[in-house]
Order: structure tokens, then sequence, then C-alpha cells
């Protein structure tokens, strides 16, 4: 039984978290979803109502790139930034495997390898643009005084060719790794370090190699975190911007951009607030199409123990 | 050495007779070698995160011309004057100063708003109890750049846009799903014993949450206050959308900033110099609060 002394507390505990949390998170997402249906300057309040007609150009755009955004190549980039996302998701297991073990030094290990996880982006970008910097910078050096010159290459070009894709978008994607093993790390050494020690002392009784134990045993137990940061991932695939924008200049720079870098040029810069709201619900319901898809497709009889 | 049998075998019950020695893979040419491989690996990673970090601090402390002539050398003669030159020419001191007044005001309306509401969505039932907990977990799922647009306009109208104050309530309203739903977890798992004795005994129901409650939740609030701290103090889009003005601008734009001024200018070690200072705190919140960040991030893990 709720007594009035009761919802006198309730109330006045849960009304200013709701207020701020309606007022400047959920209207606004929901408004965004409203105004892609408009063609809107912004400059006015005219609004006019034009449908799917948003919708349509994305989808026109997509299947014929206009020469100065070029949305499918945009789109491209993030597919394949997505490689280096999974390969991220890989090593940290590798090293959450690893560091498992306690091998000598495994705490310095464990806080070092985190670390870039707390540095802002611009802070990673600040970082590595001085370290790979031509001229000054550590990597070039490095190479050149063990007599490698030949790789002192201009890792931040967004001219100097490399397969498919700049140079400058590998160097992104390897940042990103950089910045991105430690929560993975952290994550699955959490879910080994829960595998009930019995199994894999009896494998290992039984002559198991470490390998074949990880393989046979850990993997699957750890099967249902490594499907949620999987599905996160997937998530994070489209909402990437902030690295290759504050790594090269500030401007539509083609091969770097993003497809949320699109949608940035196209609020703030063109100001054309209703297909650039178009563009941001796009990526949201493919993402979540996306991720949902992965969520099934990865589910798997998990093991419990 | 090769602590070969490493912790599995450390923690092996004494009982039993481990029998076939020879098949332990570790004691295999090809199982060491990789073993070497890995820890290898583990070791160069570990210097890519350690060895820039530590060059920027010795290349904040050269002049110009030393910087490119012995890249890798220690400063001859520490250039102090180059966090004087960071300090006053490029802003340091003051993106410092408003990421520190933003940071410690969203910190705590995002603590207390956050906690006042998980605090009854956890302790007490009431109609409608599940639904509001559903409604604020939800902004979990749901990206951010979905709301930048009307939220602009939003600010605009009501005056927040290019002040602090609109950041702080545009962070206290971004980062209230998750501080939500890592609280309300949190403080269903106290006992109930310790609020009905202090009920028995006359307290008020404020006073419970006053001065039992929240006491016994201190790990807890600490933990997600080190998140919350890191996510505002990092925080670069929402900033970048709505910041115009130079003298309010976070320390994240102050970076970003410091990048694009990097291709014209010369004074280089000031450069390097703003950007350890723009550190520094982040460092010293990683040295202490670590071991709370991975204690987040695992608890999140297990949660979610």
């Amino acid at each position: 039984m709720l007594r009035r002394e009761q919802w006198k507390l309730i109330i006045p505990f849960l009304a200013p978290g709701l207020l701020i949390y309606t007022v400047f998170s959920v209207y606004p997402s929901l408004r965004g979803i409203y105004i892609s249906f408009f063609r809107w300057s912004g400059l006015t309040s005219n609004m006019t109502f034009i449908g799917m007609d948003n919708f349509a150009r994305l989808w026109r755009e997509l299947s014929d790139p206009a020469d100065f955004y070029n949305v499918r190549l945009y789109l491209s980039h993030n597919a394949f930034l997505v490689i280096f996302s999974l390969a991220t998701v890989f090593l940290g297991l590798v090293a959450a495997a690893l560091i498992a073990e306690k091998p000598r030094g495994y705490k310095a290990f464990r806080v070092t390898f985190f670390f870039p996880n707390v540095l802002a982006l611009p802070a990673i970008a600040v970082l590595w643009s001085m370290t790979l910097n031509p001229s000054f910078g550590l990597v070039n050096n490095a190479l050149r005084s063990v007599g490698l010159e030949q790789f002192a290459l201009p890792w931040l070009s967004l001219q100097y060719e490399m397969p498919f894709f700049k140079l400058g978008l590998y160097t992104v994607g390897f940042i990103g790794i950089w910045g991105g093993i430690g929560w993975f790390m952290i994550l699955f050494l959490a879910a080994i370090q829960n595998v009930p020690a019995e199994y894999t002392e009896a494998a290992t009784v039984d002559g198991a190699s470490k390998l074949r134990i990880f393989w046979v045993i850990t993997l699957p137990l750890i099967w249902e975190t490594l499907r949620t940061v999987l599905v996160f991932v997937t998530i994070g695939m489209l909402s990437g911007f902030a690295l290759p924008y504050v790594l090269f200049e500030r401007m539509p720079q083609k091969h770097a951009d993003l497809i949320l870098s699109y949608y940035y040029f196209v609020a703030f810069r063109e100001r054309n607030w209703g297909y650039a709201a178009a563009i941001v619900v796009g990526i949201f319901v493919v993402t979540f199409i996306a991720s949902a898809l992965a969520y099934r497709f990865l589910d798997r009889d998990s093991v419990q123990y | 050495m090769m602590n070969t049998t490493t912790a599995t075998t450390e923690t092996t019950s004494t009982n039993r007779p481990v029998s076939r020695k020879a098949g332990f893979a570790w004691s295999t040419l090809p199982a060491r070698l990789g073993w070497w491989l890995a820890q290898a690996l583990l070791w160069l990673f570990m210097i890519t995160v350690v060895f820039p970090m530590v060059w920027t601090v010795f290349s904040s402390l050269k002049s110009s011309p030393e910087l490119f002539n012995s890249p890798w050398g220690l400063p001859a003669v520490p250039q102090w004057q180059n966090y004087v030159n960071a300090w006053t020419k490029m802003n340091a001191g003051t993106y410092l100063f408003n990421s520190v007044l933003v940071s410690a005001f969203a910190l705590t309306s995002v603590m207390m708003t956050g906690a006042l509401a998980a605090y009854v969505l956890a302790r007490y039932s009431f109609p409608g109890n599940r639904v509001i907990y559903f409604y604020f977990i939800a902004g979990m799922m749901i990206p951010g750049f979905l709301a930048y647009i009307p939220a602009w306009f939003l600010h605009q109208s009501l005056g927040l846009l290019d002040t602090r104050t609109g950041l702080v309530i545009q962070y206290t309203a971004f980062f209230l799903p998750f501080t939500v739903f890592f609280l309300q977890s949190f403080f269903r798992t106290l006992p109930r014993e310790l609020e009905e004795a202090a009920i028995v005994d006359g307290a008020s129901l404020y006073t419970v949450f006053w001065r039992v409650m929240l006491p016994l939740s201190k790990s807890g609030l600490l933990t997600i206050a080190v998140f919350n701290f890191l996510s505002v103090w990092n925080e670069f889009m929402w900033a970048l959308i709505t910041l115009s003005r130079d003298e309010i601008k976070t320390l994240p734009l102050g970076m970003a900033n410091l990048q694009q001024n990097a291709k014209y200018a010369t004074d280089w070690g000031a450069m390097f110099a703003g950007f350890v200072i723009m550190l520094i705190p982040t460092f010293v919140i990683y040295a202490i609060f670590q071991n709370r960040l991975t204690e987040g991030i695992t608890i999140g893990a297990i949660k979610g």
C-alpha cells in the first residue's frame, strides 16, 4: 500500500530527472524524426511537409553519387572501418586471453592498454598527428634511424594511394584499434575470469593445450559477452565521425569522410535541416536493423554454467 | 623462468593427481615460442601507448629547432617558457577553466537527478515504475546525433546556445540514462533491514535516503561519478556544434583548435606544452580511479 507520505517522496525525486531527460533528450529525438519529413531551412519557421522526399533524395544520392558530396564513397569508408573495428574486438579478446594467464607485468598491461580509452578524441588526434608528423614525428624518425627510409610514409595523407583507399584512412583505422583495444580487453577479461576454474583445470589435467582449452571451453562460455560486443560494434559502424574530422582539416575531405560527416555538412554548413534529419533517421534505421540482425545471427545456444 | 603452468595449475586442487604431465602443451617448443611471441606483442602494444606520451612530454620542453634536429634526444635545456606560452597564447588556461566549471556542474547535476530517480525506481513499487524505468533506459539505445539538430534549436529558443549553462543541462540529459540504469541496479542490492530499522526509529523517508542509503552506496556512486566525469570532460560533438565563442570553449575543443593550428603554427614547443597541460587532469583522474573504471565496465557488461 502506498501511503501519501511515499508519494511525497516519489514525485519530487523523479521529477527533475524526468523533466530534463524528456525536454532535452526525448523530445529532440522525436522531433528529429518529425522534421525529416519536411523541407526546412531553419531560418524561418516555415516548414513544408514533403513526405518521403528527403529519404528519396538520400536514396538517389546513394545510387547516383554527386561529385562534391559522394555518399556512396562515405559509406564505403564506414564499411572499410568496420574491418578495423572487428580487428579491435579480436585483438582485445586475444589480449584478454593472454593477460588472463597472468604473464609478467600483466597489471601494467591492463593499466596502459586501457589508457587510450580515457582520452578525448581530439586528444588522440593531436597525439597521433604529432607522432606521425613527417618531419619531427616519432614514427618516421624511428623508421629512418633503423634504415627503413622507404617506409617513412606521409601517414596522414589523403592523397597517398593505397589499395582501395588513401593511406590516411588506413591510419584512422589503426588509431581506432589503438584507442579501442583496452575497452574490449577489460570486458573480455572479466568474462574470462568468470569461467569456473574447475573446467579449465580438468582439461589441463587431461592434457589439452592452452589454445584448445580457450577454443573449446572458454570461448563458448564467454560467447554472450562476445555477442553483445559485436552487436555494439554494429551499432557503432555508422556513427563514427569525430576522429577523421579532427585528424584532417575541418571541411569536406572526400577521402576520409564518413556518412555522419555528410550529415554534419548538410546540417551545419548548408543548413538544410530537414534533409540532415532524414540522413540521421536513415542511419538510425539501418543501424537498428543491422544490430537486430547481428543479434539474431550470432545467436548460438549459449552454454549455461 | 617461463612460468609455464601459470595460474591454472596454481589453483589446481591438491588432492587431484596431475597424471599425464607430459601432455602439458606449454612444454613443447612451438607452444613456448608462441607464448614468447604473444608476450612480445603485449610489450609492443604497451610501448605504442607509453612511448608517444613520454615523447610528447620531452618534446614540450624543447625549442622548435631542437625538435627538428634531435627529435629523439632529451631536451638539452628544458624550455619552461613553452608552458608559459601555451598558457597565455593558446588559451590553455581558459579551456581548462571552462572544462572544470562545466564538468563540476554537469557532474553534480547528473548525479543528483540520477541518484534521486534511480533511488525511487529501485526501492519503491508504484504504478508506472517499470514504464518510467524503461523510458529512461531507452535513452541508452538512441544515438545522440538523432537529437542534435532539434536540441540545437531548442537551445537557441531558450537562449542556452553558446553558453556553459546550456552544456551543463544537455550533458545532464545525455548521461542521465546510464546513470539511472547503473544506480538503479546498485540501490536494489542494498539490504532492506537497515531502512526498516531507521523507520522504526522514527526517521522520515528523506532521512532514510540521505543518512542511511546514500552513505551505503558510496562505492556505486563513486564508480558512476568517474564514468560521468570522463564522459563530460571528453565530450566533443555537442560542444563543437553549440559553442562558437572562444572564451567559453572546453578542452576537447581546445585540443581540436590545437590540431587545426598545427598546420600553420611555428611554435611547436608551445603546442606540445599546451597538449600536456590539457592532458594532465585526465592523467591524474586515471591514475587515481583506474580500478573504478574497469570495475564499472565489468558491472555494466554483466548487467547489460
